[in-house]
């Protein structure tokens, strides 16, 4: 390679490839032995990787309680190791010893419920309640009724989705769905988007039917942006949901007119 | 000038780690949601990231740039870092659907920073193609290889629109000084 702009161009690629996904140890030593710093240029790709990767993220999308509270728990004992009661593993979707109150509350919360989609539930948010009249109100916003497939898993199941484009946000209601056992199966949201491909739709969150449970309201919780949504799909799916559907039991469908 | 807020958690400072969780959590959160496969994924991502965080409060400079973009490098590095150790599959997209993006208008929305902002701007000016691998990586964590496979592209290819692309949003957001890749973006 004696091109010195080839050379250059070669050590850009590895500069970039250490900023956005790691190099291999022949790399790395390819890299060190260029003699070239790279420490700048590094964090430059790093700044901008990071600037582009912020982009498109939903800017009210809060943090679940629980979780808030474990991270505290974690700062607690990282700042003050030597007042940890017991044990230094930092708990991991399960309360420990420190900040046990509150995250003692949380947990006690969410076995009464039993239910995962309320775990996620940030108690700072508005109620899916109060949401869903929120968006009601807003004139830029659709609201479709649910339709039920033949799926022998979809039963009586009725009720609605209200979606706000501009601002990424939006409920379910389901009547009369049926509950799910979470160790088993989770539902599952997936919203097609007119500018996407269709066979990769936007995952717009896992939740679950409790028992007993007539009316059923679940923020939706688009990960990507939805620039034109088609149609809304509800899948059964493994528990934690899937990155790509199988599709083999659609339950309910609401298509925007 | 008051300490920033790193400089207050690297001290130590009552209060700074939960002003710090609640000013940024919702960020840290919807990268990690983003960048990984489940919920239960992504909530043990983000505390990995705040307990890096916590680690590398002394390092923030606030002459190299915002804390929001300071916090995004720590998340980004660590999302990453899980994805390959632990071979998990990155969330799927299709190359159709990049191209959709690539050729599309850029969605209208609020971003979550002004840095974002600036990003968002520049990668919608890029060529379609540049744009195509720029978000395949960035947005959902593929590897090179991975976005090569995927739109059947050579490599070295994939390495030139990545860098032509990443080259350009430095130069949109003013992050360039006079280093190696001057002279290599065009």
């Amino acid at each position: 390679m004696n091109d010195p702009m080839q050379a250059n161009e070669a050590m850009i690629d590895l500069i970039i490839k250490k900023a956005l996904e790691g190099l291999s140890a022949e790399e790395e030593s390819a890299l060190n032995g260029s003699g070239i710093p790279v420490q700048a240029e590094l964090q430059r790709f790093e700044m901008a990787a990071a600037a582009v990767g912020m982009t498109g993220l939903h800017p009210a999308q809060p943090l679940p309680e629980t979780l808030r509270q474990r991270l505290l728990q974690d700062a607690e004992r990282h700042f003050a190791p030597a007042r940890a009661p017991v044990g230094t593993i930092a708990a991991r979707r399960a309360p420990a010893m420190m900040g046990w109150w509150a995250a003692a509350a949380c947990l006690l919360v969410a076995l009464f419920i039993g239910n995962r989609a309320a775990q996620m539930r940030p108690t700072a948010a508005p109620s899916p309640q109060a949401m869903r009249a929120e968006l009601l109100a807003r004139a830029d916003s659709i609201r479709i009724t649910w339709t039920a497939t033949a799926d022998p898993n979809a039963g009586a199941v009725s009720g609605d989705l209200v979606w706000n484009p501009a601002t990424q946000r939006g409920v379910m209601r389901f009547v009369g769905m049926t509950r799910n056992d979470p160790v088993a199966h989770q539902y599952q949201l997936w919203i097609f988007d007119a500018e996407r491909d269709e066979r990769y739709p936007v995952d717009g969150g896992v939740f679950d039917v409790p028992a007993g449970a007539t009316e059923v309201l679940v923020p939706i919780r688009a990960v990507l942006p939805v620039r034109r949504a088609k149609l809304f799909a509800v899948t059964l799916e493994k528990p934690g949901g899937v990155v790509v559907s199988r599709r083999e039991h659609i339950l309910v469908t609401a298509q925007p007119g | 000038m008051s300490p920033s807020l790193f400089n207050r958690i690297a001290r130590g400072e009552p209060g700074a780690m939960r002003q710090c969780i609640d000013e940024f959590g919702p960020l840290v959160w919807g990268l990690a949601r983003r960048l990984s496969r489940t919920a239960a994924d992504a909530e043990d991502a983000t505390q990995d990231i705040f307990t890096d965080l916590w680690r590398s409060a002394s390092r923030y400079d606030a002459s190299q740039g915002s804390e929001k973009m300071f916090v995004a490098m720590i998340a980004r590095r660590r999302l990453i870092d899980r994805l390959r150790k632990f071979n998990t599959e990155p969330p799927t997209v299709s190359d159709d659907t990049l191209m959709d993006a690539a050729q599309g208008e850029p969605a209208e929305s609020v971003e979550v920073s002004a840095e974002a902002e600036q990003a968002a701007r520049a990668v919608s000016q890029l060529r379609p193609e540049q744009r195509q691998v720029l978000e395949l990586s960035l947005l959902h964590g593929l590897s090179q290889s991975e976005i090569a496979g995927r739109l059947k592209l050579p490599l070295g290819t994939v390495k030139t629109f990545m860098r032509r692309g990443l080259i350009k949003v430095r130069q949109a957001m003013n992050l360039d000084g006079d280093g190696l890749s001057q002279g290599v973006g065009a």
